[in-house]
């Protein structure tokens, strides 16, 4: 080898893509002026003597390639011009041209150059139903219609040879030439075979959909487009069978498929963009052309170690061969707060039914009932409720979406651009958003049978002031959910005062509160700047050796580079002892990729039928960080941000690498188109996993078409029966398996310190063996559809990171462990209730329920707390025998009877341990119905779901118990006997239980229970999950341009997350999370108001 | 001619794809791939200080920036009686387990490893001294552990086995005189070949490497762990105790006094000053009633007077007229009078917030030594003087540790042999008696010396808290005034109940959940936090 490994894939990677570029814009040659020029070839391909033309001059020639196939010419002409040149040569090959705008020329069959003439006529359905907006075109031009209401057009054409295209989706294309006639009715046949759906499966290999052994669901873009520009992962809830999105509390999203299966790792699927892995999501929503879902490890075996959780791959847009295509698609949407926690409105700041100016955060006070007290500015106010204290900080949040795309195609060569802008504001006044994206792909047929596609993206962000939620200083919500309830805004709006020294205060009722800051300056006395940047570029090289087999190679890299940025000003206690804070945080990645597939597609005999592929891959993943701060003693001058500026500065960095190298391969034989077989096999050398590194899964699948096979009732036109059997490894992650030591600057000299973690004595690759059976019927010549599923996986030789015992030295250990088990069932259905050439209605239902359960977790534990945000709320755990992702807290000590059990107090009895267990956040069943009418020109869709199970824990509602803020807090405040049994002991030794009589008033109890999940009683403030609610609706008009430069012009009114028909959380979201990449969910804690989206958007297309 | 171009490029698609495969038998950089570049892999001689720096580091955690709220405000410093906390739920017997875990893990996790990676590398380079000063404060952290915990893991700890076992409480002080003694043995007669024998340099924040103070920290560590176990193991008591006089010099002078040097940190310093900003702690009526009723020189270095604030400004007449002098909040108050929280004494000047990198950690003062003494004298052991002598002696020490060495000996003399007793702190709205009615002259009754050598020490202990409460929980002494409000119903103060120790740590149970149940059973099959500890031989 010339080159190490790394430099290898480097150098093919820039040289494919520079190869790709040059040849793309070589071949979309670019207009410049008609001049007169030589020429001189022999026997040369009409084509050729067409781009020496094109090369020359500035024409540029339109025609289709069967007219000119074959033909051959001579040509040695001396300052000719164009017109000249095509005289002499095209009469003679039975071909005549017509000059166009700019420059275009298009060359047709020779015929008599008729007059043009208008046809009109009218479209109708086999019932004899007018259909509206059928496209009407004249065959290998641009020019077209489409139909009206009454189904009738009327068009120009140039001559009696032109043909007319008809087409409208779901009915037969058809051609007719118009010769002689004036006028053309005609009736198009409903299409049938829409059976024979191509879906794009792992690795980009196309397969017939009625071959596969598993399911997979493509997801409708065109309404996701519609409602949803931003998160596509959000845009995912509720429309396809077996997946879990939960969305980020400050935006992003965490998609689930099947279940978690894994312990320590992420549970999210593996995004494949156009055949590679992508770092970045999934992409622009503008700029997809279709997403396909790939749920279980039967379909994604070939991906390896990453796909245990399933696959979710994105194809994105390209453009036609011959087909220009402008569209602008502009979106505004605004974010109006609606959901905020139930807040009483009787009692003020203080404590014991006294007003105190200073209390920090208790609203235990007085009844608000206008009398004069002094309060903490000094000044004497009418003591009244600050009903909207808490709205008063929020504002309306709003997106801007504006895409722009532009996408163009020769006969050999086609090119997209795409450029969307994002803008937007947060509901906090001081959070803003902004990115830039831009997207390339181009493909071309470099030489017969060869073909090159690339795509370029890059994409900037940058966000301010991002919102913090949760138990935090900086989280405005927090402190606001504590902020007594007489404080008022006027007081407290301006966050900052200069001193007399001129020195930036925090204004504030708790002045050197710890825990407590005006939550005016929790949103302004930090800012936080963070910036990406990403480029990704990948190209593919497929050469058709035969019409049955091809080699391709693809190559893609993609980098990011993160900056953030945090400030946070004087005066904020527990930031840092000096004057203000500052840290700087630079992020880079890259990802390498490179695979190289061969694949086999051929008849053997009439019978049988053979795909295969064959392959190998590599993959290289970088990261590195570097983050300085100032540290604990803070800033040296006051609020002035650089390191410079700090006491001391610290900075770390860490670095990861990892590769994994693969080869595959897959077969599918076929039996007389009705019975199939699939297997795949593929190993994996991954560098994470101690020498020999490596590990192999197959998978194996058979389905065969009933329908096809034996006769079955008319009503029925299509049944298929599927299974399969898949297992699928996972690696280690980055230096797991060495026992290191670090040292950190401490001191004079530092510290050396030794890794806490035990690294695993014989690390051995994780495993998931997954079952997967299923059917599909269609029935009424397809109008109703079903597709069901049943599944089971299992996940063993997890590597784990255990709670170690403190006493031995390490606090957690990896080990090998576990058994944790999926089951569950897919339900989807799609019918078309009506369809008549005016309305047509679709209705797709999707429902899943999955069973997890932790089977075996090691030999010494049966219970084992997973990662979860520390929200003081309650812990998440799996414990075996029972599902994956169980709530636990502390609880109310109850008898036999589940009475709760009062202190000699009569306060409840809390259980001292956090063992209570309260549920699980998954939902039971999660189920979607998706409704799309069309009529006419107007569209409606909606999207409601339904999610029932599961349960939520609010640590808002905690807080708001200690604090008196809560209207819960009201009951009781004069008094209550809490529903309870006392605990009597009998002479004898033994309990019994009496009615509890011993009063008690909220104050006390609210401080008892509420506060952090470690003090008070989580289970207080459990809530049941289930949900139902309007998620998406969109009302569409297209407007009826008539118009040869405007194609379509579509209005559409949107709506996301309108309204619950039902949420048991009451007053917040149960979809939101506040860290989508902890496994632990279920916990609400200060999440910003829920909103409810509302917009309007808008789709041009030239 | 296009058919050879084809020809050319279907060579080239190939080669390119063998090329491309070759690639596949690349692992040997696979090693090199997974190594991680910011961290190292193996230890040696060389990082001898970097480890003990950590180690000590580490293991004055409880009492350094944030664990100090945590472990030392909110379960040690209220429950010696030395403040009250701010954090009212905490102040009345709440404990918060999460806390606790991780202060005991700061032991198990972060300084015993890098202590037996030393003792490792030590033990095969042959290096004597770098293994003994390992030992002592191992000894030194874990007898502070096995104190607030009971029966804890001592001779298989930091093993890295899956599971650990404890061991009682008994085995765990046998197993620590017997580390002691070795190691002061082995240091001995390294110091006989180099009396001025200096290890670790300035990574040695608290004696900067002077070997001969960490053997005197050591005997009296030793005497410590006796009087200890004075009351239920007399006879080894006694036989360590004398042992650890005949072994050698104990910490004498304020020379010796065990102070952790912050100064050249970065971070995580004294807590102290933090609390004081932060508010979370205040003097206690028990500070107040002695120190006010002695004149106590100490008390404006311990604490500072109430100054007129932000908050205590608009406070009732009741409380404002605090301001200005020296009060003590009554700890473990109805939950109702934390509100009024800033009308009371914070810590004193060297304690001032912005000295977090200033003023250095009290690890063990010289003036325990004495006090030590005095009540092995007390008991009738052999200590090499009178139970008077030393209780002064300890007397002078802390008077100095705190005023400097040349405070005016006459000041000194004139406090041993003061008649005044504690006064009623005025706390409204109990209005306390005075704590104790003993003088701080030494008396001629055996049992108020009694309580005289053990107020006194309590005094001297200061911020020492976590030993000052396990001698409180030892003797009940100095005579803390019962706390009024508990939120904890194991642990009723009406009743005459302490809390005595902290449930085994929550990582604890769950993956060791058969060495815990057997811990429990050492004492007396429930974990809850009134049970005595094994040294402990009151009722509670």
């Amino acid at each position: 080898m010339f080159f190490p490994l790394k430099e290898k894939i480097w150098l093919i990677m820039k040289l494919t893509f520079l190869f790709t570029i040059i040849c793309v814009f070589q071949s979309m040659a670019v207009i410049s002026q008609n001049k007169v020029t030589n020429i001189n070839i022999k026997n040369a391909p009409l084509e050729q003597f067409f781009s020496e033309i094109e090369q020359k001059t500035s024409t540029k020639f339109l025609y289709r390639y069967e007219n000119i196939e074959g033909k051959l010419v001579t040509v040695n002409m001396a300052n000719a011009s164009v017109d000249e040149l095509l005289d002499a040569v095209l009469p003679a090959n039975g071909l005549f041209y017509t000059h166009m705008k700019n420059n275009l020329i298009v060359v047709s069959p020779s015929v008599p150059a008729n007059k043009e003439k208008t046809i009109t006529g009218t479209v109708v359905d086999n019932q004899g139903v007018p259909l509206l907006g059928v496209n009407v075109v004249v065959k290998g031009t641009y020019q077209g219609t489409t139909s009206d209401d009454n189904g009738k057009f009327s068009l120009v054409v140039p001559n009696d040879q032109a043909i007319l295209q008809f087409s409208f989706i779901g009915y037969t294309m058809q051609e007719i030439t118009v010769g002689d006639k004036t006028s053309i009715n005609v009736v198009l046949k409903e299409d049938t075979r829409t059976i024979d759906e191509v879906v794009v499966t792992a690795l980009g290999i196309e397969k017939n959909k009625r071959t596969l052994t598993y399911t997979t669901q493509q997801v409708n873009t065109e309404n996701l487009a519609t409602v949803n520009k931003g998160d596509v992962g959000s845009a995912l809830a509720g429309k396809v069978a077996g997946i879990a999105v939960m969305t980020g509390s400050t935006g992003g999203s965490r998609i689930i498929i099947r279940g978690e299966r894994s312990i320590n790792n992420s549970n999210t699927p593996l995004i494949i963009m156009d055949g590679v892995p992508s770092n970045f999501g999934l992409g622009n929503i503008d700029d997809i052309e279709s997403i396909n879902v790939l749920k279980g490890p039967s379909a994604s075996a070939l991906y390896g170690s990453s796909a245990a959780d399933g696959v979710i791959i994105v194809t994105t847009k390209k453009g036609k061969y011959g087909e220009t295509k402008i569209e602008v698609n502009s979106q505004t949407t605004f974010g109006l707060p609606y959901l905020y926690p139930k807040f009483q409105n009787v009692y003020g700041q203080g404590v014991g039914g006294d007003y105190n100016s200073n209390s920090e955060y208790y609203s235990w006070g007085p009844k608000m009932e206008g009398q004069t007290v002094t309060n903490w500015t000094g000044d004497e106010i009418d003591l009244k409720p600050q009903r909207d204290n808490v709205k008063d900080l929020f504002r309306t949040a709003y997106s801007l979406i504006n895409n722009f795309s532009y996408s163009t195609g020769t006969k050999k060569s086609t090119a997209y651009f795409s450029y969307t802008n994002t803008k937007g504001q947060g509901l906090l006044p001081v959070n803003t958003a902004v990115s830039h994206k831009v997207n390339m792909r181009m493909d071309t047929e470099l030489i017969k049978n060869l073909k090159l596609d690339a795509v370029l993206t890059w994409q900037r962000s940058k966000t301010e002031n991002k919102p913090t939620a949760g138990d935090d200083l900086f989280s405005p919500m927090w402190q606001l959910v504590k902020m007594p309830r007489s404080i008022r805004t006027q007081d407290i709006k301006d966050a900052y005062y200069y001193d007399s020294t001129g020195s930036k205060k925090q204004l504030t009722w708790a002045p050197g509160s710890t825990g407590n800051i005006n939550p005016y300056w929790s949103m302004k006395g930090r800012e936080a700047e963070e910036i990406s940047n990403n480029v990704n570029a990948q190209a593919s090289l497929r050469y058709n050796i035969k019409e049955w087999l091809y080699i391709q190679a693809r190559g893609r890299m993609a980098f990011n580079n993160g900056n953030e940025e945090y400030k946070e000003y004087w005066d904020t206690q527990y930031v840092a002892s000096g004057k203000g804070s500052y840290e700087l945080k630079y992020t880079k990645s890259q990802a390498l990729n490179a695979d190289i597939l061969l694949g086999f597609d051929k008849d053997l005999t009439k019978d049988w039928h053979l795909s295969a592929n064959a392959g190998a891959e590599i993959r290289d993943n970088q990261s590195a960080k570097i983050d300085s701060d100032t540290g604990s003693s803070g800033l040296v001058l006051e609020n002035k941000f650089y390191l410079g500026n700090g006491a001391t500065v610290s900075t770390e960095n860490s670095a990861s690498h990892d590769q994994t190298q693969s080869v595959y391969g897959t077969a599918q034989v076929g039996f007389r188109n009705y019975l199939f077989l699939d297997v795949t096999a593929r190993n994996d050398w991954s560098s994470t996993l101690p020498s020999p590194y490596d590990y192999f899964y197959p998978s194996v699948g058979l389905t065969g078409i009933i329908s096809d096979i034996i006769k079955l009732p008319e009503a029925i036109s299509f049944a298929k029966l599927r299974g399969s059997y898949a297992e699928v490894g996972a690696g280690a992650g980055f230096a797991q398996i060495f026992q290191t030591y670090s040292r950190t600057l401490s001191g004079t000299q530092g510290s050396v310190s030794t890794g806490s973690t035990k690294v695993a004595s014989q690390l051995i690759p994780e495993k998931t063996k997954s079952w997967e059976a299923g059917t599909e019927i269609r029935v009424l010549k397809d109008r109703i559809g079903i597709d069901f599923t049943w599944y089971k996986s299992n996940t063993y030789n997890q590597l784990v990171k255990v709670t170690s015992p403190p006493t031995s030295g390490f606090s957690e250990a990896y080990i090998n462990c576990g058994n944790v088990q999926n089951k569950g069932i897919e339900f989807m259905l799609n019918a078309v209730p009506v369809k008549t050439s005016l309305l047509k209605w679709d209705v797709n239902v999707n429902f899943s329920r999955n069973w997890s359960k932790i089977i075996k977790l090691t030999d010494t534990m049966d219970e084992y707390e997973i990662d979860a945000p520390n929200l003081s709320v309650g812990d998440n755990w799996i414990i075996v025998g029972r599902p994956y992702g169980e709530i636990l807290s502390r609880g109310f000590e109850r008898n036999d009877a589940g009475r709760i059990i009062v202190d000699a107090l009569g306060m409840p009895r809390i259980t001292t341990d956090s063992k209570t267990d309260l549920g699980n956040y998954n939902y039971d069943f999660r189920s979607g119905l998706t409704s799309n009418i069309q009529y006419k020109n107007w569209n409606l869709y909606f999207l409601i779901d339904l999610n029932y199970g599961g349960v939520r824990q609010s640590a808002t509602e905690a807080q708001m118990m200690l604090c008196g803020t809560s209207k819960a807090t009201l009951y009781g405040r004069d008094g209550f006997v809490l529903d309870g049994v006392k605990e009597v002991t009998n002479t004898d030794g033994s309990v019994s239980y009496v009615e509890n009589d011993i009063q008690i008033d909220a104050e006390t109890y609210g401080k008892a229970i509420g506060g952090r999940a470690s003090n008070g009683c989580g289970e207080a403030f459990n809530h049941k999950a289930t949900n139902s609610r309007l998620r998406e609706l969109s009302i569409g008009y297209k407007i009826p341009v008539r118009n040869t430069v405007i194609k379509d012009l579509t209005v559409s009114a949107i709506g996301r997350n309108l309204f619950y028909i039902y949420n048991a959380c009451k007053w917040f979201d149960p979809d939101t999370s506040y860290d989508l990449d902890k496994n632990g969910q279920g916990s609400e804690s200060a999440f910003l108001p829920g909103t409810r989206s509302l917009g309007i958007n808008i789709k041009l297309t030239l | 001619m296009k058919r050879y171009i084809l020809n050319k490029f279907k060579l080239k698609l190939c080669c390119a794809a063998v090329l491309f495969l070759t690639f596949f038998s690349c692992t040997d950089d696979f090693m090199e791939i997974n190594t991680n570049t910011t961290e190292f892999m193996e230890l040696s001689t060389k990082e001898y200080g970097e480890l003990f720096f950590q180690a000590e580091h580490v293991g004055v955690a409880w009492q350094s920036t944030d664990d100090m709220s945590r472990m030392s405000s909110t379960l040690a410093l209220h429950n010696c009686g030395y403040i009250a906390c701010g954090q009212a739920a905490y102040d009345c017997y709440q404990l918060s387990q999460g806390w606790e875990n991780s202060g005991f893990k700061d032991v198990y996790v972060d300084v015993l490893p890098c202590l037996i990676s030393m003792m490792d590398v030590a033990k095969q380079a042959g290096d004597v001294g770098p293994y003994n000063l390992a030992l002592i404060w191992k000894v030194f952290q874990l007898q502070r552990v096995t104190d607030v915990w009971g029966p804890t893991p001592y001779s298989e700890a930091g093993t890295g086995k899956e599971t650990i076992p404890y061991d009682s409480q008994k085995d765990v002080y046998y197993q620590m005189f017997d580390d002691l003694t070795s190691a002061v043995t082995a240091l001995n007669k390294e110091l006989e070949s180099d009396p001025d024998m200096n290890l670790f340099g300035s990574n040695d924040n608290i004696y900067a490497g002077d070997v001969s103070k960490w053997v005197k920290l050591a005997n009296t560590l030793r005497l410590r762990m006796a009087i200890r176990i004075s009351n239920v193991d007399p006879t080894k008591a006694q036989q360590e105790a004398e042992a650890a006089i005949a072994a050698g010099s104990m910490m004498e002078t304020n020379d010796d006094d065990a102070l952790f040097t912050v100064s050249d940190l970065d971070g995580e310093g004294n807590g102290m000053p933090r609390m004081e900003s932060f508010y979370q702690d205040v003097m206690s009526t028990n500070m107040e009633s002695v120190l006010k009723g002695y004149n106590d020189p100490r008390m404006e270095e311990y604490w500072s007077p109430v100054e007129e604030n932000l908050v205590n400004v608009n406070f009732p007449a009741i409380y404002k007229q605090n301001i200005g002098g020296y009060h003590g909040f009554a700890s473990g108050s109805d939950p109702t009078e934390y509100t009024y929280f800033r009308a009371f004494s914070k810590y004193g000047p060297r304690f001032v917030d912005g000295n977090q990198l200033v003023t250095p950690i009290n690890v063990m003062n010289a003036a325990e030594a004495w006090f030590l003494k005095a009540e092995g004298a007390w008991l009738g052991w052999n200590m090499g003087g009178t139970a008077q002598n030393f209780y002064e002696k300890g007397i002078e020490i802390s008077i100095k540790q705190w005023k400097g060495t040349s405070y005016s000996s006459t000041a000194i003399n004139d406090y041993i042999n003061s008649t005044a007793t504690p006064v009623a702190p005025d706390n409204y709205p109990y209005y306390d008696e005075p704590m104790t009615n003993i003088p701080v002259k030494f008396s001629s009754d055996k049992t108020t010396q009694y309580e005289q050598i053990l107020t006194q020490k309590w005094i001297a202990l200061f911020p020492c808290a976590f030993e000052a409460w396990a001698e409180f929980r030892r003797t009940r002494l100095p005579k803390l005034y019962p706390k009024k409000y508990s939120v904890n119903a194991n642990v009723l103060p009406a009743t005459g109940q302490i809390l005595t120790r902290c449930p085994f740590a929550k990582d604890e149970y769950s993956a060791n959940a058969t060495e815990v149940a057997n811990a429990i059973e050492m004492i007396g099959g429930e974990d809850l936090e009134n049970v005595p500890l094994w040294w402990d031989v009151n009722d509670n």
